[in-house]
């Protein structure tokens, strides 16, 4: 078992966050930049900011600061820079790493309030332009009002999340079969250490910023990259160029229940590499009672272990029709493997269960049963699709031994060359904080044992890279903060950095 | 009035959706007053629930009954037909896709009928929005 100091707070790394300038006069600095209304140091609303939905412990910040554009995040970025004052980029705090709580102290940047520009949406070319604060409810409904024929995509994320840290951060969507969001970045705006704005992918190619020019990212050196799945330790995004998709005007969804880890892996996968389908999550059970608002549901010995959604869409009945019979197909086949797997209509299934199952279809969408407790926290991962079996048992027997309820989320990535495996856990926090813990550093190990790649890692799982990988991955890391950040002023400790 | 329980298995949680809506309806009211039966729905592959009907009082229960007035054996495939009104329960009887044991208590049989083909149709029978198809 791993100890579970590991995933506590170490005490004194609290650094001197006002050593060069004094915290009064860097609240008046802030309130030259953007105005007095939208600078506090007040304990009230700084609490907000201090903690998340996680097992992490809080950390209180010192300033909160509300920026409008890019240029006062840049003489922000200046003013912490040249004082050696931490500052911590935020939108809607509601990640589940515990991204946003200020290790070491020092200035948070409140990019939510201000900066919710749809910028441009290029309909040609399928991107948009936006700034960090809108957010995914904001944007699908700006989508749908002003350019119905284009969407983007959902994740199980709430409708109040911002679409761009979702997207620098890798996240998950309703159409994976395209990859993460991190895969339709186009180009971004950052704001750099010095305070230098620099734009990275194809818009590049211009000296003043245009909006027609944001439609690629490689043929010159991905600089993108720098500040992907970064968590802020290297500059501040302040616009992201999404891709868009077409809504095609044929869409279906099936529904399959089944038995058995072996036969839920296996059907993922082959799903997957089918290339019909743009969705193929795969959920334990338990999942469809919680949406039913059960409290430590149920399984039952006979009952059906796993279920999962298919989703096919067309551009015309044919070739929707010709997608489903060759997914029918592939299943036929998989079924005389594994015979207790049975397909049917999402919506007839969806029809018998009764709306409340519709809540994980149609995103973005609070999902009640996310809430249900004061604490939700996981272990999310990228992974190899081969070792899913041994992986989804020995996670499962981990839930069990602790008493806790299962939740696995499941996606077949990009047409099988990959997949997200998530194993989230809602709890109570007054009451199985401790337990939690114990719980994910276990999971995490099971998940490292099968070559998972974590996703928006919190500093404990961080740690325990740095003794499981590739020390010179490690290395390279540190060489890349210490160069874009020599002193070390953007999201530190973050990463275990 | 018409009670049911919560169950904790999904077929369960299932037929509380496909019969709640009819509990405010008088003739349902009406039909369920006076009749004690238990039915066993066991679908092949998947799992055995069962129903009782208790003077208006439901309680859907994980697992077989000993005793029953009524069991219903049915694929899930055929199940799912029947719900989506591809096929009639009688026809898929009449196929072998659907075996009853204790037929012979033929007034349970039809009143079932009469509860659970308007459930399934009132569940099922909704349009779906603009873009979505049921192709299956």
């Amino acid at each position: 078992m791993t100890d579970v100091i590991n995933m506590k707070k170490e005490s004194g790394k609290k650094r001197n966050v006002f050593e060069n300038m004094p915290k009064e006069k860097v609240v008046e600095e802030l309130e030259k930049i953007v105005g007095k209304e939208y600078v506090s140091d007040k304990p009230h609303d700084l609490y907000p900011y201090s903690y998340d939905m996680t097992e992490a412990d809080p950390l209180m910040p010192d300033i909160i600061v509300i920026p409008g554009t890019t240029e006062e995040i840049s003489e922000i970025v200046k003013l912490c820079n040249g004082n050696k004052i931490p500052i911590v980029p935020y939108v809607t705090g509601n990640n589940v790493g515990a991204l946003t709580l200020p290790e070491q102290g020092g200035i948070i940047c409140d990019m939510g309030k201000r900066m919710k520009k749809v910028i441009a949406v290029n309909e040609s070319m399928r991107y948009a332009i936006i700034e960090p604060g809108v957010t995914f409810g904001e944007f699908r409904k700006y989508l749908d009002d002003n350019h119905p024929d284009l969407k983007y995509a959902y994740p199980l994320a709430p409708p109040y999340a911002s679409v761009t840290m979702n997207a620098i951060l890798a996240g998950e969507t309703n159409i994976p079969i395209h990859g993460t969001m991190a895969d339709w970045i186009n180009g971004l705006e950052v704001v750099l250490n010095n305070g230098d704005i620099v734009r990275t992918g194809s818009c590049f190619i211009s000296k003043e910023f245009k909006e027609d020019n944001w439609f690629y990212r490689q043929s010159i050196p991905d600089l993108t990259g720098l500040f992907i799945c970064w968590q802020g330790l290297t500059g501040i995004v302040t616009k992201c160029a999404v891709q868009l998709w077409p809504k095609l005007k044929y869409n279906t969804a099936l529904a399959v229940i089944m038995y058995g880890s072996e036969a839920c892996a296996e059907l993922q996968h082959e799903m997957g590499r089918t290339g019909c389908c743009y969705d193929i999550s795969a959920i334990n059970v338990e999942i469809v009672k919680m949406l039913f608002d059960k409290v430590n549901p149920k399984k039952f010995a006979n009952e059906p272990d796993w279920a999962m959604l298919l989703s096919i869409e067309g551009q015309t009945k044919e070739i929707l029709e010709a997608k489903v019979k060759h997914v029918k197909d592939v299943f036929k086949k998989l079924k005389e493997k594994h015979p207790r797997i049975f397909l049917t209509s999402y919506y007839t299934f969806a029809d018998l269960m009764g709306p409340t199952i519709n809540q994980v279809y149609d995103l973005p969408n609070m999902i009640s049963l996310m809430y249900r407790y004061n604490g939700i926290t996981w272990v999310g991962s990228y992974a190899n699709p081969d070792n899913f079996a041994p992986l989804m048992d020995e996670c499962m027997d981990l839930y069990k031994i602790h008493e806790m309820e299962p939740f696995f989320y499941m996606k077949s990535m990009k047409s099988g060359h990959y997949s997200l495996f998530r194993v989230i856990t809602r709890y109570d926090k007054n009451k199985d904080l401790e337990k939690v813990k114990i719980l994910q550093s276990e999971l995490l190990e099971v998940l490292l044992d099968y070559d998972c790649v974590p996703d928006k890692i919190p500093v404990w799982v961080a740690k325990r890279l740095r003794d499981k990988c590739d020390p010179n991955w490690f290395k390279l890391l540190e060489r890349v903060k210490k160069a874009m950040d020599p002193n070390n002023i953007f999201n530190p400790g973050k990463m275990d950095l | 009035m018409i009670t049911i329980n919560e169950p904790d298995d999904v077929f369960g949680l299932a037929v509380v959706n496909l019969l709640s809506p009819f509990f405010e309806e008088e003739k349902f009211q009406k039909k369920l007053k006076k009749w004690k039966k238990i039915i066993v729905v066991d679908l092949i592959d998947l799992y055995t629930f069962s129903l009782t009907f208790n003077n208006g009082d439901i309680t859907v229960d994980y697992g077989g009954k000993d005793k029953y007035n009524l069991k219903l054996i049915i694929g899930f495939d055929t199940f799912m037909d029947i719900a989506e009104g591809q096929v009639g329960l009688i026809p898929a009887f009449l196929r072998g896709k659907v075996k009853v044991k204790k037929i012979y208590n033929i007034f349970t049989v039809l009143k079932f009928i009469t509860i659970l083909i308007p459930a399934l149709k009132r569940a099922t029978s909704k349009e779906l929005p603009e873009g979505l198809y049921k192709v299956f």
